[in-house]
């Protein structure tokens, strides 16, 4: 499997945003913590596909992690939920340093399809301040990839 | 209140159904599952699911439970007939409590920990042996079911498809059937092959995947990229015929939503049967030891995606052998009516209960059988180890979407 050459269209605007308010990546790379805040799981079966690109991610520094104190990004697939939101912002709240939220899908761009439900909140923008939305249901593992090469630009 | 027929059991839960307050659902206890397992002579009835605001139902083997509100303060899971289960019944509001010497818990999620879903999970451990595991839902309550009600059922059917993306075709195809029963719709000869066929297609895919995250925790790297790579690539001919990765929001009540693009079916149907030489390196020596403790549902996931590959290949060319001419899409009748549905999903049938009024969805039930999985997970966990128990965990849960609907 090979790595997509990184649009360099996507990101753009979190590269600038993100050089401008002068954000560091303490460790180099990027460390993702990944969170599902109410996803149907369709995001999750396109990023499975992006772990599998593992060693290729390596070479770039990415990597995904399992405690958010160690994360520089917090990638967000899913509807934000009323019964997640808590635990959301207890995951941003742990992330040490520079904090990046990447949203994943179009459910946790906007709420999606699920957007009139008052079991949930929206998008993930009414819970913590987003930085660069992936859309689509669900995005292409070659689109998460790009977001994630051009954050790592940044 | 609302209270419920004299001849039901009630097994009381807290549940995340009210979104004003959320709070964690958790259905029963390992102890009750154990008790329900027991239990013979019950089946599937309307009456409980023409209970006032149904929202869901929880299946154990042949056992169906429709978990609903009463008043809006708790959730309760329905049973027919009196029964000692009864005595079973309890609030679940913290975790419960394993006692002895040097017994320590872990919690695992939605925060940190190996888990990413919405949901936590309670571990009790003496040194690195699990004695108890409870898992706690709810978290993800996303109020799919109060969505589709009041809605017609194509307008419903994209919520149906988002339930879980693992098994989208299964929980459309479930809900379809069941519109499509209480409507009294006939179908074109050629939907149901198609229809048939992608569903396998997509056991399939759930079972590579289920495999796929086995090896990764085993340390087998190359060997899971291998089935992510298979899997993508069905996932890419999927989306060139039905336009979706996921095969989602093809279909709807009445047949198929947008006339797929039939040319690259040979496409999909060789990458299916590619499936079952992929699989074969599970069967080295080399392979089998590092999951030798979990050699009985890896047999299982390898059966589950060889079988529903080569049903999905049967299934298309069925479809391929009897061409028509005939509309992809019937218009529902705007009549009233109840029906059931059922789909074959990758641990069990998916079931959708439908009752229409006018034309437009009164009530709705949808529960999936893989959720008898996690009674199974609870009830087999004390003994292992804790990397035994991620392990099965891995291979064995489903879908949070499944559970908090």
């Amino acid at each position: 499997m090979k790595i997509p050459h990184p649009d360099p269209t996507i990101g753009a605007a979190l590269a600038q945003r993100l050089a401008a308010e002068g954000r560091v990546r303490p460790t180099g790379g990027l460390a993702i913590r990944h969170i599902d805040a109410g996803s149907c799981g369709g995001c999750e079966l396109e990023l499975r596909s992006v772990r599998a690109w593992q060693a290729g991610l390596a070479a770039y520094g990415i990597r995904f992690v399992d405690d958010p104190r160690t994360a520089d990004i917090l990638l967000v697939t899913g509807v934000a939920t009323q019964g997640m939101a808590e635990p959301l912002r207890r995951t941003l709240a742990a992330m040490a340093g520079a904090k990046l939220v990447v949203v994943m899908g179009d459910c946790a761009v906007d709420g999606g399809v699920f957007k009139d439900s008052p079991a949930v909140l929206g998008g993930v923008a009414r819970l913590i301040a987003v930085d660069l939305a992936l859309t689509g249901c669900p995005p292409a593992p070659e689109q998460v990839i790009n977001g994630l090469l051009a954050a790592l630009a940044s | 209140m609302t209270a419920p027929p004299d001849d039901l059991v009630a097994l009381l839960s807290r549940a995340a159904i009210e979104p004003a307050a959320p709070e964690p659902l958790r259905v029963l206890t390992p102890q009750d599952w154990a008790n329900l397992a027991t239990m013979q002579g019950y089946q599937l009835a309307a009456l409980w699911l023409e209970h006032d605001r149904v929202l869901g139902l929880v299946l154990l083997d042949d056992w169906v439970l429709p978990v609903a509100t009463i008043g809006g303060e708790s959730a309760i899971a329905l049973m027919r007939s009196a029964h000692p289960a009864l005595a079973l019944a309890q609030r679940h509001g913290d975790f419960p409590e394993a006692s002895g010497e040097g017994i320590y818990q872990i919690g695992e999620g939605p925060v940190g920990g190996v888990i990413a879903e919405p949901m936590h999970r309670r571990l009790h451990l003496a040194g690195d042996c699990v004695v108890r595991a409870d898992h706690r839902f709810g978290y993800a309550h996303r109020g799919i079911l109060a969505l589709i009600g009041g809605k017609s059922p194509r307008a419903a059917a994209r919520f149906a498809a988002r339930i879980a993306g693992v098994s989208a075709v299964a929980h459309s195809l479930a809900f379809a059937r069941a519109a499509e029963a209480a409507s009294g719709a006939v179908l074109p000869a050629q939907i149901e092959p198609l229809r048939d066929g992608m569903a396998a297609a997509e056991r399939c895919v759930a079972a590579l995947l289920a495999l796929a995250r086995l090896a990764e925790i085993c340390a087998a790297p190359r060997l899971a990229a291998t089935l992510i790579a298979l899997r993508t690539d069905i996932a890419n001919a999927a989306e060139q015929i039905f336009y979706h990765r996921l095969m989602m929001d093809m279909v709807v009540p009445g047949g198929i939503d947008t006339v797929p693009r039939l040319s690259a079916l040979p496409s999909l149907i060789a990458i299916l049967q590619s499936v079952r030489p992929a699989l074969q390196r599970f069967g080295a020596w080399r392979w089998r030891r590092r999951w030798a403790d979990l050699a009985a549902p890896v047999r299982l996931r390898v059966w589950q995606a060889i079988h529903a590959a080569e049903a999905a290949c049967a299934s298309f060319a069925r479809f391929g052998a009897a061409p028509s001419t005939e509309p992809w899409l019937v218009a529902l009748p705007s009549i009233s009516g109840a029906g059931f549905g059922q789909a074959p999903g990758l641990d069990g049938p998916v079931y959708c209960w439908m009752r229409l009024e006018a034309g437009f969805i009164d009530s709705c039930a949808i529960a999936n059988a893989g959720l008898a999985a996690i009674a199974s997970l609870e009830s087999t966990a004390p003994g292992l180890t804790r990397v035994a128990f991620e392990r099965r965990a891995t291979l064995l849960m489903p879908p949070i979407g499944m559970i908090d609907l």
